[in-house]
């Protein structure tokens, strides 16, 4: 193992992120970062997942996710994976996204060919059967069938509900965890799919402590289009291929409530009967010239719940504690998130309390949102926009974050944006940018979501005349 | 089977040398020095714009008697209350407005506090931890406030039974000895621990010979120097090989009985290893090989071991997970489990049987694939500052020095299998097992659930044909 400093001005090591991008002849871009150490994280981003299904069986993207990894052309099966993952010190993981499916491995520097092997190998010719298929749809209906059973997972089910209510019935509206069509799904189905989603000009290769043009070569070796499964062997994929649905997505605003009985999951819980409600409003792509504004929106009300630790630096002082969490004591969490996507977004704003105080929570909500016009402080808005910072650039320490986040850039902008280039635009957000994205959120329609024993909560046309006359009188009961 | 994953490693190799050839790789490297008191700063630049600095103390609750289990954990909870420089919200604004984060926690070992922040903010974290740490206000009514929260989470923890079995194992076989107590404390020292018994902790084992100043990510070795001087340089001087008393190994087994549960909660080990025993790699190479499984999760990110297979297929085993926990002078090693009681019999052979395997029939090439997969675990693990903060500061109380991983790497390749045979069988079936179990454990007519030592080390004596 050859080691050596690169440059050193005093005594800090020049590591320098050294970003570069290319396209090959067929349309893969391929983009690359420096870091230190001996391991390196490689992987590829499709513009893939639940977003792209329609006129396919929904569910089919989990079970492309979930066959990763397995039989392959060169790899017998996922024994074959392991042990060539082995020899390279390696570990993958498969991981989809309303918009993105992310393959992902960190390996030694010395893996970089044979793990690309298997990447390639699962990406473009993967060998389905009727088994395999089979045993991925039970992961899948497994998965489904135990998330709303942990209470940890709460938060990923209200995140999908709201964007079918804030989305009814189009692109990033369409379920993620629904379950309705997975029988439907035919191998051919999964082949027709892949080729027409999972096509290079779909996709960003990206690799974290790579050499840049070696890693090209590798990528133009073993990604070469004539080798996909359905061009070698186009029988795999069946007689009509939908085509991929490139719909803008529309922001309708709308409601789901899902009355269920959550009394399973206090059971051996130090938590009491709780129920959740979700307001989303309309937010933004993250093209959007106000997207940082909104994040930074999104750290001023911040959050976090009884089920997550919180010390001095986790957002102690931000809206959703000290105007929530601290003040109403059956507010048993609250936290805001702002989802942005290409072409439009949803920002959200989450309680979860005691059935009987479910409607008292979402005006409380509906409070925080209202109150925004009269402005923030100075130190408030500083505040916001140092723990923003703070909370992007140390994710980013970490090798599988970085490599995340610049294969998305890649995928997102056609370009690396530097995590700096962020910085920078996050200290600049002022208050007037912070009332601009109030009011944009002021002016859309409201999305609900109501989970749980919901029955004392108020209805999506009060909380509309609620948010329009800047009222809270209309959602008293 | 072993020739091609032989014929792989040595193509890998090659590959490694031919490239080092073409490409510089910068691997930082730890840099430690010792102030004249005694104390230390280790740092590692990997460069980037945030960094984690912590200060590792050689004190946690085996440094207690029995008056005073409890304070050091009791002390962590008193650390973000405020000092006479900083009130509580003070301290809380001061760390949010900078972005930084502050985290404590506390072990049978050691106590570690660190701040993750912005490399500007270095100075003023230091600072802040230093005036947390050796100024703690320690105000009356915040030690009564705190009293309810802590014994709020001894409730919490009383919940989760793999803390309680292996709170329960270390007070059966460490009886006697501090390195039984429970990092909490029990509820009535909690109740009653007070202003003097939090200061006197600090006064006594907070010494300069026994804390480290770590820190990775965007760092410069001598301003952290100047930052330990600044911070640190008027602590007593001190080690802890006055104040530690050694733990003897009693094998021996505890029963908790909890009878409305559904699965029994366990753990069997015999005595592993201390921190530097030479044969601690080895041992962890063998953990590698007894391996994990969890029904719900299924088998994890590395292929699954024998014994994972096997208890796979037992639909009356949730999970098991095997570890190996060391200290200064001994350690324990062994497996975690949840089972129905039915499946205690089928869990306790396999174990043993896997126990036998690595002592008799391990071949070259598991083990080979069990030491790469060993290192890519450990070295993947140190992944952004945090992390590697956290491995620094860890190593140097643990080994004294931080071990390179050129160094890591070689000692674990070296490990052969008559090594590996040889450590297992002194260590698995020479040693004496002991092991606690919480749940439904009286059977039919009365009858334990779980079987005595005696039982199991005749069982393992048939299976070595004994």
């Amino acid at each position: 193992m050859e080691t050596g400093k690169v440059s050193s001005v005093n005594g800090a090591p020049v590591i320098g992120r050294n970003s570069r991008v290319t396209q090959l002849p067929n349309g893969l871009k391929v983009c690359t970062e420096n870091t230190y150490g001996d391991f390196v994280t490689i992987g590829v981003a499709v513009e893939s997942g639940c977003r792209f299904e329609n006129g396919f069986p929904f569910g089919v993207s989990r079970v492309v996710e979930k066959l990763a990894f397995s039989s392959s052309e060169n790899f017998m099966n996922r024994d074959d994976v392991y042990a060539q993952l082995e020899e390279s010190s390696g570990i993958v993981d498969c991981q989809s996204t309303r918009d993105t499916m992310m393959y992902a491995a960190s390996c030694h520097r010395s893996g970089v060919d044979s793990v690309t092997k298997v990447l390639s190998d699962t990406i473009w010719r993967p060998v389905i059967d009727d088994e395999s298929l089979d045993q991925a749809k039970m992961i899948v209906r497994y998965e489904s069938e135990d998330l709303p059973q942990r209470i940890e997972a709460i938060e990923i089910l209200l995140t999908d509900y709201i964007h079918q209510a804030a989305f009814q019935n189009n692109t990033i509206g369409y379920p993620k965890f629904g379950l309705d069509s997975l029988d439907k799904i035919r191998v051919s189905d999964v082949y027709g799919f892949l080729s027409r989603v999972h096509t290079p000009e779909r996709m960003v290769v990206g690799g974290v402590g790579v050499d840049h043009d070696e890693f090209v070569s590798i990528i133009s070796r073993y990604f070469d289009t004539k080798h996909t499964i359905w061009n070698t062997n186009p029988s795999v994929l069946p007689s009509k291929i939908p085509e991929i649905d490139k719909s803008r997505s529309q922001y309708t605003g709308g409601e789901l409530r899902l009355k269920s009985d959550l009394t399973p999951l206090t059971i051996g819980k130090p938590y009491p009967l709780l129920a959740h409600v979700v307001l989303g409003l309309e937010g933004c792509s993250y093209k959007d010239d106000d997207f940082v504004a909104f994040c930074v929106l999104q750290s001023l009300l911040g959050g976090g719940g009884a089920f997550s630790a919180g010390g001095p630096g986790k957002g102690m002082y931000a809206r959703f504690y000290t105007e929530l969490m601290n003040q109403h004591h059956w507010i048993y969490s609250a936290i805001a998130h702002n989802h942005s996507y290409s072409d439009s977004g949803v920002f959200t704003m989450t309680a979860s309390t005691y059935p009987e105080n479910i409607n008292d929570a979402l005006i409380c909500l509906v409070q925080q949102v209202l109150q925004l016009k009269k402005g923030v402080s100075s130190e408030e808005l500083a505040r916001a926009r140092t723990q923003l910072r703070s909370h992007l650039m140390m994710n980013l320490e970490v090798r599988p974050v970085l490599f995340e986040d610049m294969v998305r850039q890649v995928l997102g902008h056609g370009e690396r944006k530097q995590p700096e280039e962020y910085a920078a635009k996050i200290e600049k957000v002022s208050n007037s940018d912070i009332e601009r994205v109030v009011d944009r959120l002021l002016s859309s329609k409201p999305s609900l979501v109501g989970y749980g024993e919901i029955d004392k909560l108020g209805d999506l046309r009060s909380l509309d005349q609620a948010l329009a006359k800047r009222d809270l009188r209309y959602l008293f009961k | 089977m072993y020739k091609r994953l032989a014929s792989g490693l040595y193509q890998t190799s090659q590959r490694r040398i031919a490239q080092a050839q073409r490409q510089s790789v910068f691997v930082p490297e730890t840099v430690v020095t010792t102030l004249l008191s005694g104390f230390r700063v280790a740092t590692e630049n990997t460069g980037g714009s945030t960094a984690t600095i912590g200060v590792f103390i050689d004190a946690g609750s085996r440094y207690e008697n029995e008056k005073n289990n409890g304070t050091a954990h009791f002390l962590e909870h008193m650390a973000f209350k405020g000092t006479p420089r900083r009130t509580r919200m003070g301290l809380e604004l001061e760390v949010e407005n900078i972005g930084a984060h502050l985290n404590a926690y506390t072990s049978r070992e050691s106590t570690t506090y660190y701040a993750k922040c912005f490399t500007e903010k270095l100075d003023q974290s230091v600072d802040i931890l230093s005036d947390i740490l050796l100024n703690s206000n320690l105000a009356t009514k915040d030690v009564e406030a705190e009293r309810g929260v802590i014994i709020r989470e001894m409730e919490e923890v009383a919940q989760n039974f793999q803390e309680v079995v292996f709170d329960i194992l270390h007070t059966a076989v460490y009886d006697g000895n501090p390195l039984s107590y429970t990092i909490l404390g029990p509820i009535e020292l909690i109740k009653t621990i007070n202003r003097k018994d939090l200061q006197a902790y600090i006064d006594t084992h907070y010494r300069s010979g026994r804390m480290v100043l770590a820190a990775a990510g965007g760092v410069d070795h001598d301003e952290v120097v100047k930052m330990a001087e600044k911070y640190f340089g008027g602590l007593q001087h001190g080690h802890s090989f006055n104040e530690l008393i050694p733990a003897v190994y009693k094998p021996c087994e505890v029963r908790g009985e909890v009878k409305e549960l559904p699965m029994l909660y366990g753990a069997m080990v015999v005595e592993g290893v201390s921190w530097t025993h030479e044969d601690n790699l080895a041992l962890m190479v063998a953990n590698t090989l007894m391996g994990e499984y969890d029904r719900m999760r299924g088998f994890g990110v590395s292929a699954p071991t024998p014994l994972a297979m096997k208890l796979a297929d037992d639909e009356g085993i949730g999970s098991f997970q095997s570890f190996n926990t060391c200290y200064k002078e001994t350690g324990l090693i062994g497996t975690y489990f949840v089972t129905a009681p039915e499946s205690v019999d089928n869990l306790i052979d396999s174990v043993l049987k896997q126990w036998v395997w690595l002592a008799n029939h391990i071949d070259q090439a598991t083990v080979d694939r069990a030491k790469r997969s060993l290192l890519t675990n450990l070295l993947l693990m140190l992944d952004g500052s945090t992390p590697v903060c956290e491995d620094i500061g860890r190593q140097l109380l643990c080994y004294g020095r931080r071990i390179p991983t050129p160094e890591l790497t070689a000692r674990i390749e070296s490990i052969t299998v008559e090594h590996l045979r040889e450590v297992c069988q002194r260590v698995f079936l020479e040693g004496q097992i002991s092991a606690s179990v919480v749940g439904p454990t009286k059977g039919l007519f009365g009858r334990n659930v779980w079987p005595e030592r005696e039982e199991i080390h005749a069982r393992l004596d048939k299976l070595c044909g004994r």
